[in-house]
């Protein structure tokens, strides 16, 4: 599953936690949150300098020569510590979109600049009416006499409002949620026809829609040969679905950490809450959902996380039971943390937030269970 | 209920949406739109809530000798109704249904001429003071205490989750006047005429939405009058149970609400793709979950009429406020779960400006998106305030399982 040596991997895990103990609490989180940036730049060439943003990238590449497995241990450290630095938008999404590229030369412009943390790429593929389907794209690439033109407009692009570039799918041929007749193109920020409209999201983190008008690209600035982006987009999200199981998972966790400390401190009728037999039981239900969505998140990361993708029917039920556990266990950290986890002064409310978040992005559970019956049914 | 009891709801129905029609301003009813819990907007909504009253129709639950319109149940029903499908703001509960209704039962004359007419109104706005940090689900351990020096009570302690404290003109509280003894001994119901006194302090707790909705109340030697207490001294649970079971079961129509919440969910889902090129109200799977709601919604409908029609403080009104708090509140949950999942990813935009009255920020993208996620977050709390659903449960298996 992964390409690091164990000692390799051991060694990022315990510079991530490293890290996180010495500058990432709760409240220097949320300090970050507030900021105008939304995430510290500092903290990012720190990543850069520990070789974290190289993580999933050839050497050739200047990368570290791990997997997008490799980078999973990192996630769920950044899931248990509400990391808002935008490592699944630009390392995930942009790094796998690009690293995957056909395209040598655009790629090797772009993969040194990403690992050093020079240049912040993003990836806008979601549309108002996709539903979590990549393969659904309004947005038109027409052909001129120059390249390119694209025009559509894009919603929820992560991290977008941070981006230098925005690497944006395109439709140059086919019907309208085909795989094939799809192009992905490089695009700076700055170019003119690209507006960004960004926003913080409900769990503190940065996204934006973002419209493309007269875009005007040149066929230079397309990373898959023509009509062929659909499985390189596909790879980039399947590569995101897997990162943000493994954030899920750190936030799962940690959630369910706090609700058995705070039921084992907390007293009512004389006793810690944590004694009433309704809510032992509730607890025990938060704990399975939680290691069996973690053994299935294990189970598919050895069987398919050194390949160039997850089969579909396995990313689909990852992904729906990962949603659902978010779901519940983020529910019931509330109900049993009570008032006190209403507030946006306790962490537990965040890490809620955050897991409804990662429960709705890349499609949720009932879009992947419909995707496991058509990736199954050989549609 | 007989025949001659129910006017032509037809007629009547028409009068409600001609009234709303004429009488509310744009800033009602834009407050009525960007509502995302069980409390609307603080000053538009009482500002709807005088002019209904202006019309006789501010609290259609009460008795005529009150001031209420003397509706039959169905007449009440349909007035709801009508003022939910024209998203008109809900008033506010905790004087028309929650003190309101207690004070008839328990006050004395004077206490209901000095605090009745400025509940109906509007021109009062009353906080409840019930829970405190360390009194939640166990509300009969509260240590907030009231003693008597001279001719006051002196108030030490604190209150928590008090819902617009900071809005507020009048709280009511549950303080401990005698130690010792079962804890539900020796706690008084009080009536506070008057917030702004000595030693009360009003904090504002900042919510998941990122706004503030319940308060922290701190009282340090605050000096009330002795007529402050509702019933008797030392027998203020009795009040608080009456209270409780209008909070929980009869505040409100929940099910023209909860009809109202399905109707924006339809809405979008016909403008929502699946995907795949056509719409998400086409997809079987979301018209099962949406059916589901539906049935789960006429429970609810059928249970709060049956419920309306009981004698409350009778033995069987207890647990079947507890049971209609559970149902009601645990399938809210749901339908503002299956609303952000059908709005999507957009419901992730965080859009605390675009949600004040008033405001110049337009919502991103449809403005029917703009309250699901708030809803959602807001709504966890449904289960947790006024008695948690684990409380309730327990509540019903008294009488359920009694020997």
């Amino acid at each position: 599953m992964s390409s690091l040596s164990a000692e390799m991997r051991a060694m990022l895990d315990d510079s991530v936690d490293k890290f996180l103990r010495d500058h990432y609490s709760f409240d220097a989180g949320r300090r970050l949150v507030e900021s105008t940036a939304g995430y510290s730049p500092a903290h990012w060439q720190q990543f850069a300098e520990l070789g974290w943003l190289g993580i999933p990238f050839a050497e050739a590449d200047d990368g570290l020569g791990g997997t997008v497995a490799d980078t999973l241990g990192l996630m769920r450290r950044f899931g248990r510590a509400l990391v808002v630095e935008p490592y699944l938008g630009v390392v995930g999404l942009a790094g796998q979109a690009i690293a995957h590229s056909s395209h040598a030369q655009l790629k090797a412009s772009l993969l040194p600049g990403l690992i050093a943390g020079e240049i912040l790429p993003v990836l806008a593929w979601e549309e108002m009416q996709s539903r979590g389907n990549p393969a659904y794209v309004e947005t038109r690439a027409q052909a001129t006499a120059e390249g390119w033109r694209i025009d559509g407009e894009k919603i929820t692009v992560l991290n977008a409002p941070q981006a230098t570039h925005v690497i944006v799918s395109a439709r140059s041929a086919g019907e309208i949620a085909d795989n094939a007749g799809m192009e992905l193109f490089v695009v700076a920020m700055d170019t003119p026809g690209v507006t960004v409209e960004g926003f913080e999201t409900v769990d503190g983190h940065r996204a934006a829609r973002v419209r493309f008008e007269a875009v005007a690209v040149t066929t230079a600035q397309r990373l898959n040969a023509e009509g062929a982006g659909g499985a390189l987009l596909q790879r980039a999200i399947d590569a995101g679905c897997l990162m943000i199981a493994a954030e899920a998972l750190g936030a799962m966790e940690t959630l369910l950490d706090k609700t058995i400390a705070y039921t084992q401190t907390r007293k009512q009728f004389g006793m810690p809450i944590a004694g009433f037999q309704v809510l032992q039981h509730r607890m025990v239900d938060m704990y399975i959902a939680l290691t069996n969505a973690e053994n299935l998140f294990e189970q598919t990361v050895a069987e398919h996380g050194d390949k160039a993708t997850v089969p579909a029917p396995a990313a689909a039920l990852l992904k729906a039971g990962i949603s659902q556990s978010a779901r519940y266990i983020g529910q019931q950290a509330i109900q049993l943390h009570g008032g006190i986890g209403m507030t946006d002064e306790l962490d537990v409310g965040h890490y809620f937030k955050r897991l409804t978040a990662l429960s709705l992005l890349f499609g949720g559970a009932d879009t992947h269970l419909k995707r496991y019956w058509r990736a199954s049914s050989g549609r | 209920m007989t025949e001659k009891d129910t006017p032509d709801l037809t007629d009547f129905r028409r009068d409600v949406r001609d009234f709303i029609d004429r009488v509310a301003d744009d800033e009602i009813r834009e407050a009525g739109r960007k509502t995302t819990s069980f409390f609307p907007p603080f000053e538009p909504t009482m500002r709807w809530h005088r002019l209904l009253h202006a019309q006789g129709w501010s609290a259609p639950a009460w008795p005529l000798e009150y001031g209420g319109p003397g509706w039959p149940v169905a007449q009440q029903k349909a007035f709801e109704e009508e003022c939910r499908a024209a998203q008109m703001p809900p008033l506010l509960p905790q004087a028309l249904s929650m003190v309101g209704p207690a004070i008839m039962r328990f006050g004395t004359d004077a206490q209901k001429a000095a605090h009745l007419p400025g509940i109906l109104s509007g021109e009062n706005f009353w906080t409840q003071g019930y829970s405190e940090p360390n009194a939640g689900s166990d509300l009969a351990s509260l240590s907030c205490r009231a003693e008597r020096r001279g001719d006051q009570y002196v108030i030490n302690g604190s209150k928590t989750w008090t819902t617009y404290a900071h809005h507020a003109d009048r709280m009511f509280l549950l303080v401990r006047t005698q130690p010792g003894g079962k804890p539900q001994q020796g706690i008084s119901f009080f009536l506070l005429d008057d917030l702004d006194r000595p030693g009360l302090t009003i904090r504002p707790i900042i919510g998941l939405d990122g706004l503030p909705e319940q308060c922290d109340v701190f009282f340090d030697d605050v000096e009330v009058p002795l007529d402050s207490c509702l019933g008797e001294e030392n027998d203020g649970w009795s009040v608080a149970k009456y209270l409780l079971e209008h909070e929980r079961g009869g505040s409100s129509s929940f099910a023209a609400h909860f009809r109202q919440e399905l109707a924006f969910i339809r809405r979008i889902a016909a403008e929502t793709g699946d995907g795949f090129g056509g719409a998400l109200g086409d997809d079987p799977v979301f018209q099962q979950r949406f059916s589901q709601l539906a049935l789960e919604v006429a429970m609810v409908d059928a249970t709060e009429v049956k419920f309306a029609a009981l004698d409350k403080g009778s033995p069987e009104s207890g647990p079947m406020s507890s049971m209609i708090k559970i149902t009601a509140m645990e399938t809210l949950q749901r339908i503002n779960e299956l609303a952000i999942d059908t709005v999507g990813t957009p419901a992730l935009t965080l859009q605390i400006d675009a949600l004040m009255v008033g405001s110049e920020t337009p919502p991103m993208g449809s403005p029917d998106t703009l309250t699901a996620m708030p809803k959602y977050l807001n709504n966890r709390a449904a289960t947790i305030f006024g008695g948690s659903s684990e409380i309730q449960r327990n509540i019903i298996a008294k009488t359920l399982l009694a020997p």
